[in-house]
């Protein structure tokens, strides 16, 4: 029997509709959008009309897929198409007029590039991509998966929260791909002892975690860039003597867990010795200053200075022969397992659906290139977690992430403890809330907008951004603005002052922070 | 008008010179008709609420413990303060505006008027490029980013000096139209009351030349020790009164006992009300030789004491001071000029009692709350008025 390939990919982008375009906000979704979810549709949907054995597990996160569902945002996102391919264009033509021929052939593929995936959006997936992944799901071939609501990192949410996350994780799920999702994907892989049982409760088959969280021993460390002031000292777990070689029942409980396979994990994403790090590969931070379009290679990824132009021909190329050393190395792994008697050894390779096209821009091809050359594989073959056959073997797991060090650190640092604070006393805020209202239609509508509200509140995003001091503006402002809607709702609710023009506030933040709305009604509120 | 201010120093939780502006700008405010609510950091043994010279004190969070994580301290308390910002204004029908006074508010005031939408000003006393002469690790970076996003978000920024307002404009890129200039005020009041026993024995022949401030580099006092023997040389009856406490105190007290002036300079430590009062009654000239300065309060106390001030030709100092009319100005760090222009005082009287009684009439007329607090709730009718005509051009 061949080695099992579980290729999982986890799609998530914050909620960002309507809270600010350029530099922050809904441009990140657009650029995921046109550089990963739909390229990588393509992708799979052309691979499995040429025959080939195409198997892959999603986890789209429930604020994407709202969004990704939302007429405001198809109507946004074409604009952004057009937007850049007139973008595309006036950088041809100014450096062609320049006589710079090279980077005005890109531009020049840039243009076309916008113009197709305009294309493919409108007549392809009738500007409904959810309904592209629900039809590749309902066909066969893909297995989407359920994660929590708002993206929160549920190690550290005391219970109510965790519980909504998961549930309305769920509802939003069964909403889009009418049918009661199998698997769940932890946030960052965030593990904590307990977590399964609410899980188990909404009927969740299996989940993923880190290979440390089973194997022990030191964490793959996959943010190993902290400055001086954010490094951490990687703390090493006890080996297990378990391996990530199999799925395991978690001890005296009825759901499975698979854990990443580090060498798999390792080889994409390190940035010492992954592949998108790549000389030849495009650079993902330099950009034309006029258009923001990019048009240099990584040259030398250690140097900012001195970039050369972009060669796609010399990048596609590279791209099959990592994708070729990718699957040899996957073979290599498998004969590893075989050897310490695994007959049938299952390989899990976890990655942030983003990185490929986005990120690593050649990563689409890259990806596609690895399936076709499983395919042809006589060692190894894809697989979704179902088709695994349960799990023989029970394994305790130690409480973990896929973030630097392994644990908690990522979301929960000097940076960071104030914002747990806020997310505690909100989690207590809405509770309380709850309490006061009673059974009219406009209480019912503001305690679901307050659930909103905390949910945003509980995204780990903002943690992560303040962390690294990334965009750590836009995600301070948008924590505090969650917690004062939230704030305003409980005291009008507190003091019964439902009047006129909180209907109207009320109205205008259901319009701003318009998602699970389906789900509304009924349910743990 | 119903305003809310948020500010992190409020009488008697103290560290700069934003307390006591903030303490006299919202007294001045409320004699105009303002209803004004504070929300500031909770002091021991202050009550939560408490209304003072009719303002509304309101003390949330916890008082900053030495040692504490400063910023996360300082996100909690804009959370605490969001949140009792969202109680008062159910209960007073809400508020028409918010003051947010420097970075440290920055959050509450933006998501209070984002959430509440109501006009935000805010008052940038000092920017920490300014304040550190560039920024220089992580910290001052994200403090800057903070400062800039607040002094673009507001409707009106208010600064205190022309100099400040080059720097709003050419850090943050905020246009000159939106920086209102409203100068700090002196109550000339509070320099009355004398100590009945003073600390310090000053003779009736000294000629006493005072400084306050924070012993640090900025504030050019090093110059002012080397400075001083050449003034002895032409005044021996000059004593010279260091009053302040900071990093440089030791290599200044060194200094002294290196130029022999042990006898001669006299150290203070932290002075003020009677003490500092006394001071400046004895003194016969206060010297401000600062090499940067947002705005420069020192000099405008100096002045409403009637005593003639000498200050380096930086930041708002150079705006308060009109050279020869209202006070001397010397070119910072250049120690000849400086011991130049206090000789001058110190001998020729006219000059001195020239410049204090102009002086005077500047402070009555410009520097006044009075005047402050009329000019700020301007700035709030324009702000408000700008929104409600917004409004109706939405219709």
């Amino acid at each position: 029997m061949n080695s099992k390939i579980l290729l999982v990919l986890h799609s998530h982008i914050p909620y960002v509709k309507r809270q600010g375009r350029w530099p922050f906000g809904e441009v990140w979704l657009f650029e995921a959008m046109a550089e990963t979810y739909i390229p990588l549709i393509q992708a799979w949907i052309h691979l499995k009309d040429a025959g080939i054995n195409n198997v892959l597990s999603f986890s789209f996160s429930p604020t994407l897929l709202e969004q990704l569902s939302s007429t405001y945002i198809h109507k946004e996102f074409i604009a952004y198409l057009q937007e850049r391919e007139a973008l595309a264009l006036e950088d041809e033509r100014y450096y062609m007029s320049r006589g710079e021929k090279d980077i005005a052939r890109i531009a020049a593929f840039y243009r076309r590039y916008y113009r197709d995936i305009r294309r493919d959006f409108i007549v392809d997936f009738n500007k409904d991509i959810v309904r592209a992944i629900k039809r590749a799901q309902d066909e066969g071939g893909v297995e989407v998966i359920a994660t929590a609501a708002t993206h929160a990192y549920l190690p550290l949410l005391d219970t109510e929260g965790l519980k909504n996350q998961v549930l309305w994780g769920k509802r939003v799920y069964e909403h889009y791909f009418d049918r009661e999702p199998r698997g769940f994907w932890l946030p960052e892989c965030g593990y904590f002892h307990g977590i399964e049982d609410i899980l188990i409760d909404n009927g969740f088959k299996y989940f993923y975690v880190d290979s440390h969280a089973i194997e022990g021993g030191k964490p793959i460390e996959v943010y190993s860039e902290g400055g001086e002031e954010t490094e951490v000292e990687i703390p090493t777990f006890a080996r297990t003597g378990l391996s990530t070689y199999r799925p395991y029942r978690i001890k005296d409980k009825e759901i499975t867990v698979y854990g990443r396979n580090s060498m798999v994990s390792h080889q994409v994403w390190s940035a010492d010795y992954g592949y998108p790090g790549d000389p030849d590969y495009r650079e993902f931070h330099k950009h034309d200053p006029r258009s923001g379009l990019k048009y240099w290679k990584v040259t030398d990824r250690r140097i900012f200075d001195g970039k050369q132009i972009y060669n796609p021909d010399q990048a596609i190329l590279r791209a099959k022969q990592h994708a070729v050393h990718f699957v040899k190395s996957l073979e290599e792994n498998s004969q590893k397992a075989r050897k310490l008697g695994f007959s049938t050894p299952s390989i899990v390779g976890c990655y942030d659906t983003e990185l490929f096209g986005h990120w690593w821009w050649e990563g689409v091809s890259w990806l596609e290139e690895v399936i076709k050359e499983i395919d042809l594989s006589k060692e190894l073959e894809l697989a979704l977690p179902y088709e695994v056959g349960p799990a023989k073997h029970e394994a305790q797991v130690f409480e973990s992430s896929w973030g630097m060090g392994g644990k908690h650190y990522v979301w929960d640092n000097a940076e960071t403890t104030w914002m747990w604070e806020i997310i505690n006393k909100a989690g207590k805020e809405y509770e309380t809330l709850k309490i006061f209202a009673d059974g009219s239609d406009i209480h019912r509508m503001a305690v679901c907008q307050a659930l909103k509200e905390l949910m945003l509140i509980q995204s780990s995003d903002w943690l992560f951004m303040v962390s690294n001091n990334l965009t750590r503006d836009y995600a301070m402002k948008r924590f505090f603005e969650h917690y004062t809607k939230l704030l305003r709702i409980s005291n009008c609710l507190r003091n019964n002052k439902i009047d006129e023009e909180f209907v109207k506030w009320l109205d205008q933040i259901q319009y701003e922070d318009d998602f699970f709305n389906q789900v509304s009604s009924g349910g743990l509120i | 008008m119903k305003v809310l201010l948020f500010s992190w120093e409020y009488p008697p939780h103290m560290f700069g010179g934003l307390g006591q502006h903030v303490f006299d700008l919202s007294r001045f405010m409320v004699k105009q008709g303002a209803e004004i609510h504070i929300i500031t950091p909770r002091v021991q043994n202050c009550p939560d609420y408490q209304e003072e010279n009719g303002v509304h004190i309101h003390r949330v969070g916890n008082s900053y413990l030495e040692g504490e994580n400063f910023k996360s301290w300082t996100f909690r308390f804009n959370s605490d303060a969001i949140r009792e910002a969202v109680n008062i204004n159910n209960r007073i029908g809400g508020f028409d505006l918010v003051h947010a006074h420097d970075w440290l508010v920055a959050y509450a005031g933006r998501a209070v008027t984002k959430i509440f939408e109501i006009p935000l000003v805010t008052t940038i006393h000092a920017t920490e490029h300014g304040r550190n002469l560039g920024l220089h690790n992580r910290l001052q970076l994200e403090i800057h980013e903070i400062e800039k996003n607040l002094a673009l978000e507001a409707d009106r920024v208010i600064c205190c000096s022309q100099y400040m307002q080059d720097e709003i404009n050419t850090l943050f890129g905020r246009s000159r139209d939106d920086i209102i200039i409203i100068p700090n005020g002196v109550d000339p009041d509070i320099f009355l009351p004398m100590p009945e026993n003073p600390r310090f024995n000053i003779g009736e022949e000294d000629k006493v030349i005072v400084f306050l401030g924070r012993l640090v580099p900025e504030k050019g006092v090093w110059y002012l020790v080397n400075s001083f023997p050449q003034v002895l040389a032409e005044v021996p009856q000059a004593r010279l009164y260091i009053g302040g406490k900071g990093p440089m105190s030791a290599d200044l007290r060194k200094l002294t006992q290196k130029l022999g002036l042990e006898d001669k300079v006299v150290f203070t430590g932290f002075i003020y009300h009677e003490e500092r009062n006394y001071i400046y009654h004895k003194a016969r000239v206060a010297v401000f030789p600062s090499l940067y300065e947002p705005f420069g309060i020192v000099a405008l106390e100096a002045m409403a004491t009637n005593t003639p001030v000498i200050v380096g030709d930086v930041g708002g100092l150079a705006d308060i001071v009109e050279d020869g009319v209202t006070g001397l100005k010397v070119t910072p760090a250049n120690e000849e000029e400086l011991a130049n222009a206090i000789t001058r005082v110190l001998k020729d009287e006219n000059l001195a009692d020239n410049i204090c009684n102009n002086a005077s009439d500047v402070i009555t007329s410009v520097y006044n709350w009075e005047v402050i607090a009329r000019s700020t709730i301007k700035v709030y009718e324009q702000v408000l008025e700008q929104k409600n005509k917004k409004l109706f051009d939405l219709g």
